[in-house]
Order: structure tokens, then sequence, then C-alpha cells
């Protein structure tokens, strides 16, 4: 039996040296660095520990860690940062402005006031903007297969996506549906040979190439279907669920107008984790750094807290 | 041999060493003994002595339940297993300690009802998502006589659950009408069912996101 203990919820504001905006690997791992390095901080973490990590079953690359649930390794993680010193509250940004030197960051309870800030708030599941996917959202419709799973035991489910996300969710799903059609728009998957290998050689997965999903369809009780289109015409599936794993959507609404953004909404980095702002750093998910692991976030988060602890030397010696 | 680690067991502490009051927090099981749930709050009780524990044997056969604090408007039903255990033990912490974490606006939307809100939040123990509507619920029930607030473990309820058609978690239902999908925040989450209540539809179910801005 597992135990995920409650994060602090001090709500009271704080001023500080560094604001770490973000709960997941980029953010802990930039509360650990920070806590090394002495820095003054405070890390709003909002209700979701762990961010996009702590929702995926099983993470099998992450150096040093062979095999461990994302939410297992994320938990680590905090430990680690909080035995280092961090300091965390529950609280969910909504606003930043710049204050003098510094920063003035709001959230629903408090506000905080930084000299340096790390944005690493993630991001979330994108949508595919099809006729039926909004109606049936949690009716059938999920975006997290680790949250409901245990739903699909015995059932039929769909799976959206060819990335590495896709692939293992649908893995974790084989376990529990009764059958699973992953649906790919491309003829090959994106995701690691390894992974893609393990999904082909499921007996109880099959594979729609070169298809997309163009509605869901359902009745009051929930989902019943999906229309697809192959290269061999509209196809309609039966079904009981669909996950979709068709990429992400950075978490960037409080920061839109204080930092520069990509078209996707990403916050633009040079240097792996500097923005377009002076002590404002972003790592992990929510920049526009093109590859997207735990292991990439977790680096990020130590760069960027190293980057604010230089940045904030330099202006005590100036 | 606890069901807690030491690792556990020390930042639990920590937690409970912020507790100003005494919580009693009842245990209501089947005939055939407290289980597992009955054991972890044993062992809760057993790290601080800020919680009065009292086990109350149902007739019934069901899955364990939980309440929080002696109005009884803060309950828990299942075994508060993974994040639903941050859910618990974040609801056991909040009523040993004074005031309220919510928000201004959700304290003057809860101080302004004229009808009782009963919410339901269904989870499962393997949703990051889940504990944050969790816990507003409970936040909700505690600070008014108006709100009573349960988080159900989905899995356990699998009747409860099916009768509200739940498909995904988090899930919250106010009064059998109104739901919420997935983990809202509390600004949106309030401001939604605030002006779902004040639209005067009469719909036997109402979606929250429809009244989102």
């Amino acid at each position: 039996m597992e135990f995920h203990l409650p994060p602090d919820n001090s709500g009271t504001g704080s001023v500080v040296d560094l604001v770490i905006a973000g709960g997941g690997p980029a953010a802990l791992s930039a509360a650990l660095y920070a806590a090394r390095y002495g820095l003054g901080h405070i890390v709003l973490e909002s209700w979701q520990p762990g961010g996009q990590a702590a929702l995926t079953a099983l993470i099998e690359n992450y150096p040093g860690v062979p095999s461990v649930p994302g939410a297992k390794l994320s938990g680590i993680m905090r430990s680690q940062a909080l035995e280092a010193g961090a300091r965390f509250t529950t609280e969910t940004v909504s606003s930043v402005e710049p204050l003098g030197e510094g920063f003035l960051v709001r959230t629903e309870s408090a506000s905080h006031t930084a000299k340096t800030l790390i944005i690493a708030t993630g991001a979330a599941p994108a949508k595919l903007g099809v006729p039926g996917e909004d109606r049936y959202y949690g009716r059938g419709v999920s975006f997290c297969a680790t949250c409901d799973a245990p739903f699909y035991r015995g059932r039929r489910v769909v799976v959206v996506g060819g990335g590495d996300s896709a692939v293992k969710e649908a893995l974790h799903l084989s376990g529990v549906a009764s059958g699973l059609v992953l649906v790919h728009r491309r003829d090959t998957l994106r995701a690691e040979p390894r992974l893609a290998q393990r999904l082909l050689d499921c007996p109880t997965c099959e594979v729609r190439w070169n298809s997309t999903l163009k509605a869901v369809t359902g009745d009051e009780q929930g989902v019943t279907g999906v229309d697809l289109e192959t290269p061999s015409g509209l196809e309609h599936l039966d079904t009981d669920g669909v996950f979709l794993y068709v990429g992400t959507k950075p978490a960037t609404g409080p920061f839109r107008g204080l930092v520069e953004l990509d078209a996707r909404g990403a916050v633009l980095t040079r240097n792996i984790v500097e923005t377009s702002r002076p002590g404002v750093y972003a790592a992990g998910d929510v920049t526009s750094n093109g590859f997207r692991q735990v292991v990439t976030a977790a680096s990020d988060g130590a760069r960027a807290a190293w980057a604010a602890f230089e940045y904030l030397e330099d202006r005590r010696q100036n | 041999m606890p069901l807690l680690s030491e690792d556990d067991r020390k930042a639990i502490r920590q937690h409970f060493s912020t507790m100003e009051n005494t919580v009693e927090v009842t245990l209501t099981h089947s005939p055939d003994g407290p289980g597992d749930s009955g054991a972890i709050l044993g062992e809760l009780a057993g790290l601080t002595d800020r919680i009065r524990l009292v086990t109350a044997p149902s007739p019934e056969t069901a899955p364990p339940s939980i309440s929080v604090g002696e109005h009884g408007r803060v309950r828990f039903m299942g075994t508060p297993s993974g994040y639903e255990f941050s859910t618990l033990l974040t609801a056991i912490i909040d009523a040993g300690r004074s005031g309220t974490k919510l928000s201004p606006a959700t304290i003057e939307f809860i101080g302004g009802l004229r009808e009782e809100l009963n919410i339901m939040v269904f989870v499962t123990p393997t949703c990051p998502h889940c504990p944050g509507a969790g816990v507003l619920a409970h936040r909700m029930a505690a600070a008014s006589p108006m709100v009573s607030a349960s988080v159900i473990e989905a899995q356990e309820y699998p009747d409860l659950a099916g009768a509200h058609r739940v498909m995904g978690v988090p899930r919250t239902v106010v009064n059998e009408r109104y739901h919420a999908e997935g983990n809202m925040s509390e600004t949106v989450l309030v401001t939604a069912l605030s002006r779902a209540m004040a639209s005067g539809r009469a719909d036997a179910f109402i979606n929250l996101s429809e009244f989102i801005s």
C-alpha cells in the first residue's frame, strides 16, 4: 500500500530571492539546487504534485533508476529537496508583474515578492478539438490513464497518439482493457523504439496507422465509439473509452506578457533556461526546448537554479 | 509491521506539529473489523495526541467511511491510500488548525448560500489530480454548516460511482445536479458553481464547464 503525503499549505505569502513556480521534476530539481545554494526561496506547487511525470505509470529511462512509477520518482525528488531545505506551498500562480528590481507573484490566496523567478509550470494535455471530445470528457474521454484505468477493466479502449506518452499509457491500459486500438496519424510510432516494439508485440493491442480521430460518439451514459479517418475511408469503432495523448499545451497563462512565448505558447529560451526577461528563467515542459523528458526537465531545473544564483551574486557584487 | 514507513511517520509528525486543536476522527467499518483503514488511522493517532479516534462498527457490510470533526460534514469514503491518504491527512490537519485556507471569494460564496450544498468528489488512489478537488470540497464543508462533502473512492463504492456515471476522476457532483470533471481551480469551480446556481436552470445534470467563460 502506498501513501502520498500532502504538501504544506501556509498561504501566507513571502519575500524571497527566488520563487519557483511548478511542482514537477523541473521545479523539484530547481528547489533542490536552490536549497543547496542557500537561496531564500519558495516553491509554489499547484494541487498536482509531481507534474506530468506523476501521471506516468512507469518511467524506465531516468538514469540510475531502472524502472519506477512516475509518482514514486517525483516523490523521491520532492523528499530529497525537502531534506536539503526546500520550502513548498500549495498555491497556483495567477499573475506575475515586475515590481522594482524584482517581481510580484500573485496566487489565489497570497502574494510573494521575489528577486528572481523560475517558471517550471509544465504543460497540460492538448485537446484535438473534435466533436464529442468536450462533451464526453470524464464520461469516456480521458487524458489520464493512471487515474482512470480502473474504470476500463475488461472494456475496450482507444488511445490516440504515437509518442512516448501514448505508447507508455497504452501499455499500461492494455493490462486492464479487454482490447486496445492505438490510432496514429503516421506510419511509424515516434515513441522510443523499445517501447514501440513492446506495443507492437502486445497481443491485445492493434494499431490503426495513418489514421486520425474525427469524432467521439456516445449516448447519455458516455462514450460508445469513435469515428476515424483511415487510408481506406471513414471507419467507426465501438469503444468504451478514448485516451488522448496528442501533445501538450504549455501552462504559461500567468506569464503571458512577462516573457516572450513561441507560437505554441511555450516560454522561448536561449542557453536552455534564459527567458526574454532578466531574472526570469524557465525549465522543463513549459519551455520551447525540443526534447521533453523527465531527465531533461531535471537538468533544466538545476541549470535554472544555478542561473538564478549567478544572477543574484552578480547583483550583490555590482 | 507498520503500514507507514519511518520517513512517512517523520514527515507526518512534522505536519501534526502545526495542529492546535484536538480533532475527532470517526471510522465506521463493517462488522468484520476496521481493516486497513483502522490500521492507518491507528498509526496516525499514535503520532500525535491531537487525534481522538473513534471506531464505530456498522451492522451492514460496507466499505469503510471516515468522518473528520464532530460536525460530521467532512467525510472520506473508502480506504485512504495512495494520493487519497494526503486528502484525509489534509482534512485532519486543517481541522486541527484555526482559520481556513479558502480564498475570500469562496468564503463570500458559501457565506451567502441559501440552500445547502452536498458535495461528492469521486477519486481513485492513483490519481494525482484528485486531492486538489477533494481538499477544496472538504475545506468548503469545514467552513460552513451549509456545506457537507464526501470524498469517495470510486472503486470501493462502485454502485455509487455507477449511479453518478463516473468514468473519470476527479468527478465533483454537487446536490446530485451540478457536475465538474477534473481538478478545477478553486476560483474556477466556485465561479462556475455560483453562476450555475444563479442561472435557474432545472436540468437534471448540469455541466459546470458550461459556466466557465
